[in-house]
């Protein structure tokens, strides 16, 4: 017995001096991860503005599709869509970090860097909103503490934005001495000019103010817009962009022209797109300009020819006139290069939304002729805000008798076309279609996809994104209560 | 001998001493000699009745002092025991190897050998020669259909890919964690990881995870299928409760072979085995490639024209076309297309017989000191797919040294080397074109002069040919496992053995992607190349006391601690954008992305094994570890879980005198297991942003992944009861477990709605419980020494449900898709979620005024797709049952083998079967542009239903790609996966050639014969790799394979 113990008692010394001390086992963190202490705003804030820029990206994939600007290959119309990457971006990459800044901006009292924060949460929101319609927010991204988030209506989304984006100019206004502020390499839109965060606060309260015409009346809604673009962009240089680099290139250009060139699925120009800028649905009568200078930079033809053909949408692969379609991406077009920027407001937007609101404000409707001076002027300034943007002379253009009609011959088709035009790629275009409910007044032209009667929903437009599959699937009951079919309208519409 | 071994010897001696005999004494002398005629070392001889005897010395050679009429005992661990009574001055003795199950020693945890007899659980051990390993390039694969419980897959038929393994189904329900059992290695466990790594490119790929990418290997596929001496397989928690944490799911001991007593022995085999595909879906053959709509041909083959083909239409994808007994077809302008020439050409061309050369040599011997063993293996073998291959080189040197009387030293040195080249799955690979492609054109015309891609679809999809040669993933693996391990006995009743154990390998991976095929397309082409390097150290020490108090009863201890520690350094660097199309070299691409990731368990266990046997016919065992796990948080790291068992052998008590009833034994066991979490996964951190540095600015977010902070360890509580029953002088064997275990505190990844600001938290989360029964039957229908003939038959089946979950959890869900794989509470695991077709109150298919089938999820909103929560189980992936049958036979130099599987039920969804189906390629859809009416019921207008007689033309559109109507329906989608497959088909002749032991000419053949009602292939092959945890889903991947094998083995 004795033997035994003492072998017992080897064996406890072995097993002891093999340690089981605790920083033996201290080895489950990830090598990568980075305590939140040791983190800056800056260090949180690029990546929060590449996901803000993604996200209308995702969205813009299968609205731009809807709006018709693009069609898939073949001319093929985008079905039902949830634009999960949207959503992916909005709360998991987004929202959640900018409460992390926010959170570090009110420790030290860094009340801009709280109000970039919050104008970044009020493009997120409006981007889900204008999806979806009702989404998560008052109780989202509580992570643990909240694991089905009840949905929040878009009133009150809309209401949040207002408040947020109105926070966020009373700070940009006030003082901040905390020495903290975005620097210029994290802050990917402005690189730090804080003056330029601002005026982009008022801009994006004006659009979407502008977006409640239908629930708000015409006029009060236009008005507010007003007074809030007073203090909006004033030059291109303005413009809420993200601009790629040949290292991290544009996903547009990945997906439109690098997969052409090789021969792959991508998608080609809509035939409605065209149709605005070659003279067909609206007929340039000075005989100088028979089609706009912008569509070379949008648009090319199979065979570099001037006749561009757009894609019919639904149209397998026709053209307008019956005969082949021939128009794809510009292979290096503004928009369509490595390093092209992703837009998601403009000081041309900006023009566009005075002269929209004017026309309204004055009591236009979606037929009557005629606005103010302001108006018409906001309305040739932004045609020559976006053309300079992209590099085109506008004096031709604007020559036009069918564009420069006069402020007494003006009518809201011609501000949405020229709005519609200069927002290429740009998912607000869905918020206009949405907003005016598809009116061939206000767009003339615009038409069900060809192949519509054979679908889901024949005569019906798609109004919506379906929630994605993950939030259905783990957050049932709220998705249950919320989702409505894709062809129903959104609140505001 | 060992000791454990002594009280059987006693027990003999004890017998024998009843009848001792007195007579003339003379010299006796011959040799012992096995089946093959080589001598046997080292054998006892003893003669009965009397205390006296020898053992043969390393020729087999023995020399003893008996009377003619003694009776000698001839025994020998692994042979039956012989008798032979003296008559004359030599006597040689031929010994059989040992098929009866009675006196086996089995190898239990930390390789202590145990007799079954005093084991309260079920082991089931195989020895290489009674399964097929020639012509494998697995060892474990080998096992398959062989053990009661467990159940081997292989995920692919890329030569070298992943094998599944699963022993008594899964146990852990986390969707990310894998259920694979611990692969131990003469004592020792060895990493069995399939690592997926990352190699997705950043945009334009539509795969969930890189594990449906490649048929990765499972790192047992390392060891050399010829070195190993025997398997074990620990089922229950019970059998491995020593192993702790990584042995929740069952262990494989692998014993490998060692040098014996005897003159060197040299063993050499060359074969050759020659793979085909197996099975493949039903094409349909009469009509060509045309739109869907218009049937206007998108491509005709044409060599006048620039690309080889006209287009007379815009779209050429779909196989909606004219029949090909049509010579031509008028365009809707009037033109006439010339169709003359078109034919039908098998996609399946593209499969080729994959060729299998193995050369083994192995080298053996003993002194009374020294033992040694040498073997190397080299294998290459060209797949079934061009320009794909597997190369695997090993070498073992397994040696022992007996340093004093006392003290026994032993090492070995594994080293193998793997390269092999790839072909992809899953998204965007080879197979999903393939599904898609129209037989109207010929599969391997490819590439024009130029080198670029031919291709009819002007690049909708990829030439699958063209991806096989331009794109894959190669890889290069080089693996050391070396070990040492000292033997200490310094008195009878104690031993110590302390091992130690570094696994290290290294492996290399290349994935080249080119700018022309649809992945890459959205970056230019991109390369990855990964750099994986593991390295794994053991340290064990056992002790071991055994005491005999009295006579009857007497008690073995083992303490033991072990330490492990596990370290994955992987790292990768993905470059995008080629500048150069054809060049695998990171310095062609322009921007590049680079990861590292470290993963580090380290975990003690200090354990304890006290086993009571009591006239050697009732033993009680029971076990208890302490763990402390690494990944646990620091307050919960350390617990505790014991285990009981206990077997008696009732024959010896209640049928002492039956002669048929040889043998009887029930046991019972009641184990716990406890587990921990995966690496990393407690706690919330911030990563560093994949897409940063971004034009000058780093960036980092908040991981969307968190951990609760006071995770418990996951609990496993089985309960095993089972009994073993010999019959007829053990001719006939029955082994039978019935298991249920009851798994609480699961841990597991919890996806949450994003909405959360978290895709998913890890935490204790629900428990589950799995059950199922066991069932083998062995027989020896003929005994003889020329003639040997035994028939053995296995039957499981494994159950798993959800039994709880927390509230704000309403189901699992595993993979999503048109079929989900989801669990909910009440759900058995495995099972299915889809859409179903609505039916009227009596059951029939529901037919809408259109004539079409109405799908359930389909509601009036008119969309069904948002969301799975309008799905309704609609199948399991698992089957009810699954059993074999087989036989092996001798007669004199001829052995025959044969294994029939019979897996029953188990549904799977065919990942390319609905791209086929909508592009009109499989056999379902020649019946077209016909009327059909549907089998069903319509509205009779007045409230009720009648069969329907709505006729429906059946097309393309109206029919087989409508999703609203048909093709999201699971009755479309989900099929039952059953099979009965020959397994194996062998046979061997032994010649008898002077100067050699022998030399042996072989053959044989794998899954020959595959009986299944699933159309499409194999279905067996998972879609997703080794090591995940999604069952149900199939296709898209490199099809399995049907083998020949042919060869020679030389001994001497």
């Amino acid at each position: 017995m004795k033997n035994i113990l003492k072998s017992v008692v080897v064996v406890l010394l072995i097993t002891l001096i093999s340690g089981c001390g605790k920083d033996f086992f201290d080895v489950n963190v990830p090598n990568t991860a980075v305590d939140a202490s040791k983190l800056s705003m800056n260090d949180l804030l690029g990546p929060v503005i590449f996901h803000t820029i993604y996200g209308q990206y995702s969205a813009e994939r299968s609205f731009g599709n809807y709006a018709q600007n693009f069609v898939g290959q073949g001319g093929s119309a985008a079905g039902v869509t949830s634009v999960s990457g949207t959503w992916s971006d909005i709360y998991l990459y987004t929202l959640p970090d900018l409460k992390v800044i926010r959170d570090k901006a009110e420790e030290v009292g860094a009340k801009h860097f709280d109000a970039v924060a919050q104008i970044l949460i009020a493009i997120n929101l409006g981007i889900g909103t204008d999806s979806y319609e009702n989404i998560p927010y008052s109780e989202a991204t509580q992570a643990s503490n909240n694991f089905t988030p009840a949905f929040d209506t878009q009133e009150s989304i809309y209401t949040a934005i207002f408040s947020l984006l109105d926070n966020a100019i009373a700070e940009l206004e006030g003082p901040d001495n905390s020495g903290y502020a975005p620097n210029s390499s994290s802050d990917l839109i402005y690189h730090g000019d804080l003056t330029k965060w601002l005026k982009a606060a008022y801009t994006l309260k004006a659009r979407y103010k502008l977006h409640l015409i239908n629930k708000e009346g015409a006029a009060k809604a236009a008005n507010e817009a007003l007074a809030a673009i007073a203090k909006g962009f004033t030059s291109n240089s303005d413009d809420f962009q993200m601009t790629f680099t040949e290292k991290t290139i544009n996903p547009w250009y990945s997906l439109e022209v690098l997969a052409k060139h090789t021969g792959n699925y991508h998608d080609v120009i809509c035939d409605h797109l065209v149709s605005y800028m070659d003279g067909t649905s609206f007929p340039f009568t000075g005989g100088v300009v028979t089609r706009d200078p912008r569509l070379p930079v949008y648009a090319q033809t199979d065979d570099g020819s001037d006749n561009y053909k757009g894609y019919v949408s639904g149209g397998q692969g026709v053209s307008g006139d019956g005969t082949s379609a021939n128009t794809d991406f510009k292979e290096e077009g503004y928009y369509t290069n490595q390093a092209s920027p992703i837009v998601v407001i403009s000081y041309a937007e900006a023009l566009f939304i005075k002269a929209e609101a004017e026309f309204l404000a004055n009591g236009g409707t979606t037929t009557s002729v005629g606005t103010t001076q302001s108006g018409y002027d906001a309305y040739l300034a932004g045609i020559k805000a976006n053309m300079a943007k992209l590099g085109v002379s506008s004096s031709d253009y604007l020559a036009d008798p069918s564009v420069s009609m006069g402020a007494a011959n003006l009518k809201l088709q011609n501000i949405m076309k020229e709005k519609y035009i200069a927002n290429f790629l740009n998912p607000e275009t869905y918020v206009d279609l949405r907003k005016y409910n598809y009116s061939t007044d206000v767009f003339p032209g615009l038409a069900l996809p060809a192949d519509n009667d054979q679908g889901e929903f024949p005569g019906k437009w798609f109004n919506r994104a379906q929630y994605p599959s993950t939030e259905a699937q783990r957050n049932p009951d709220n998705v249950t209560a919320n989702q409505k079919s894709p062809v129903d309208p959104v609140w505001w519409q | 001998m060992k000791k454990k071994y002594r009280f059987l010897f006693l027990l003999m001696v004890f017998i024998s001493a009843t009848q001792l005999l007195f007579a003339q004494v003379q010299t006796v002398t011959g040799v012992v000699s096995d089946a093959s005629g080589a001598g046997l070392p080292g054998v006892n001889i003893r003669i009965k009745g009397t205390t006296s005897g020898t053992t043969s010395d390393l020729n087999g050679k023995f020399k003893i002092q008996a009377s003619n009429g003694n009776v000698l005992v001839f025994s020998f661990v692994g042979y039956d025991t012989k008798e032979v009574k003296v008559s004359g001055s030599t006597l040689n003795v031929t010994l059989q190897e040992s098929v009866s199950k009675l006196n086996e020693v089995v190898v239990t945890a930390f390789g202590i050998k145990k007799e079954t007899k005093a084991l309260g659980y079920s082991v089931t051990q195989i020895k290489p020669k009674d399964i097929d390993v020639v012509g494998q390039t697995s060892a474990v694969q080998a096992l398959q259909g062989k053990v009661a419980g467990l159940q081997i897959s292989q995920t692919g038929g890329s030569a070298g890919g992943g094998v599944d393994i699963l022993i008594r189904g899964i146990t852990s329900i986390d969707p990310g964690r894998n259920n694979q059992p611990l692969i131990i290695v003469d004592g020792l466990p060895v990493d069995n990881t399939t690592f997926a790594g990352n190699v997705l490119p950043s945009s334009g790929s539509n795969a969930t995870g890189s594990n449906e990418q490649f048929n990765f290997s499972n790192r047992a596929g390392d060891l050399n299928p010829d070195d190993i001496a025997s398997y074990s397989v620990l089922k229950g928690a019970a059998a491995t409760a020593l192993y702790g944490v990584r042995a929740a799911n069952g262990a494989i001991v692998i014993t490998t072979k060692k040098g014996k007593k005897g003159k060197p022995k040299v063993n050499l085999t060359l074969n050759t085995t020659f793979r085909d595909v197996v099975k493949t879906p039903s094409l349909q053959t009469t009509f060509r490639e045309g739109n869907r709509t218009t049937k206007i041909p998108g491509a005709v083959i044409d060599p006048s024209q620039p690309d080889g083909y006209l287009h007379p239409g815009s779209f050429a994808f779909y196989s909606w076309g004219v029949p090909f007994t049509d010579d031509s077809f008028t365009m809707p302008d009037g033109s006439v297309i010339d169709l003359s020439h078109d034919a039908f050409h098998s996609p399946y061309e593209l499969f080729k017989t994959g060729v299998n050369n193995q050369l083994n040599f192995n080298i053996s011997g003993a002194s009374d000191k020294f033992n040694y063993f040498f073997s190397s293996n080299w294998t290459r073998d060209n797949g079934i797919l061009p320009n794909t291959k597997f190369d695997k080189k090993t070498f073992r040197v397994n040696a022992g040294y007996k340093i004093l009387k006392n003290l026994q030293f032993n090492t070995s040195i594994a080293y193998t080397r793997t390269n092999s080249v790839r072909a992809n799955g899953g998204d965007k690979s080879v197979f999903s074109s393939l599904s898609y492609w129209s037989s109207t054109f010929p599969i391997n015309d490819y590439e024009y002069p130029d080198g670029t891609q031919k291709n009819y679809t002007r690049g909708i999809i990829d030439n699958p040919r063209y991806f096989l040669e331009k794109s894959n993933q190669k890889s290069n693996l080089n693996r050391w496992i070396a070990n040492a391990k000292l033997k200490w006995d310094p008195y009878k009743w104690m031993s110590a053995t302390y091992s130690f154990q570094v696994d290290n390998y290294s492996e290399m991976r290349n994935r080249f992607v080119p700018p022309d095929l649809d992945v890459g397309t959205h970056v230019h082409g991109f390369i990855v190349d990964e750099n994986i390097n593991y390295t794994g150290l053991e340290s064990d020490l056992l002790v071991h006391f055994n005491h005999d108090w009295t006579k009857d009863f007497n008690t073995n201890l083992t303490i033991g601690n072990q330490v492990t520690e596990t370290q994955r350094n992987y790292n990768y660097i993905r470059g995008e954008n080629l500048n150069v199309p054809g060049v695998d070299d990171l310095s062609n691409t322009i921007n590049t992305f680079a990861g590292t990731s470290l993963t580090r368990l380290r975990n003690v266990g200090l354990f304890y094994s006290l086993q009571f046997g009591f006239k050697n016919k009732l033993f009680v065992n029971t076990t208890g570890r302490n763990d402390w796990v690494s990944t646990l948080p620091d307050g919960n790291r350390s617990f505790f879980y014991p285990s009981v068992s206990a077997s008696y052998v009732f024959t010896q008590d209640l049928f002492k005198h039956s002669s048929a009833f040889t043998f009887g034994k029930i046991r019972i066991s009641w184990a716990q297991v406890g587990k921990g979490p995966r690496f990393g996964k407690v706690g919330h951190y911030f990563i560093s942003e994949p897409n940063f540095p971004f034009n000058g600015a780093g960036g980092y977010r908040a991981s969307t992944a968190s951990g609760d902070m006071n995770i418990q360890p996951e609990k496993d509580n089985s309960f095993e009861v089972g009994t073993n029953l010999h019959f007829f002088e053990n001719r006939l064997r029955i082994d039978y477990s019935y298991y249920n275990t009851n798994v609480t505190n699961q841990i597991f990844t919890v996806g949450t709605a994003y909405s959360s600001g978290l895709s998913g938290v890890t935490r204790n989360a629900g428990d589950y419980k799995t059950w199922g029964h066991e069932i083998l039957v062995s027989g020896d229908i003929i005994r003889s020494d020329n003639v040997r003939w035994e028939v053995y038959i296995n039957w499981s089946t494994t159950h798993g449900k959800v039994v709880a979950l927390p509230e704000d959890l309403k189901e699992i869900v595993f993979f999503g898709d048109r079929i989900t794989a989801k669990a909910k509470v009440g759900d058995e695991i495995g099972s299915l979620y889809g859409w179903v077709f609505q039916t009227t109150p009596d059951g029939s298919r529901y037919v809408g005024s259109d004539g079409k089938w109405v799908i359930t999820g389909s509601d009036n909103k008119g969309y069904f797709y948002t969301g799975t929560n309008q799905m309704v189980k609609v199948g399991n992936a698992f089957p009810d049952f699954v059993s074999s049958i087989g036989t092996n036979f001798t007669w004199k130099n001829l052995s025959f083998n044969f294994l029939v599987e019979w897996k029953k039920g188990g549904d799977v969804y065919d990942k390319g079967y609905r791209n086929a189906l909508r592009n009109g390629n499989l056999l379902e859809t020649q019946f077209r542009d016909q009327e059909r009416v549907l089998e069903g019921e319509r509205d009779d207008g007045n409230g009720g239903y009648v069969k329907n007689d709505i006729p429906l033309m059946i097309t393309a559109n109206s029919y087989y790609r409508d999703w609203n109507n048909y093709n999201s329906a699971a009755e479309v989608l989900l099929k039952d996966a059953s099979w009965v497959k020959l397994r194996n088909i062998g046979i061997t002749y032994r010649f008898k050639v002077k100067h050699m032991r022998s030399f042996d000419v072989f053959a044989s053949a794998h899954n020959i014969i595959l009986w299944t009602p699933f159309d499409g292939f194999d279905p067996e092959a998972n879609y997703f790799g080794a090591g995940t945890n999604i069952y149900g889903f199939t296709g898209l991947t490199v099809p399995l394979s049907q083998s020949y094998t042919f060869g020679v083995k030389f001994q001497f």
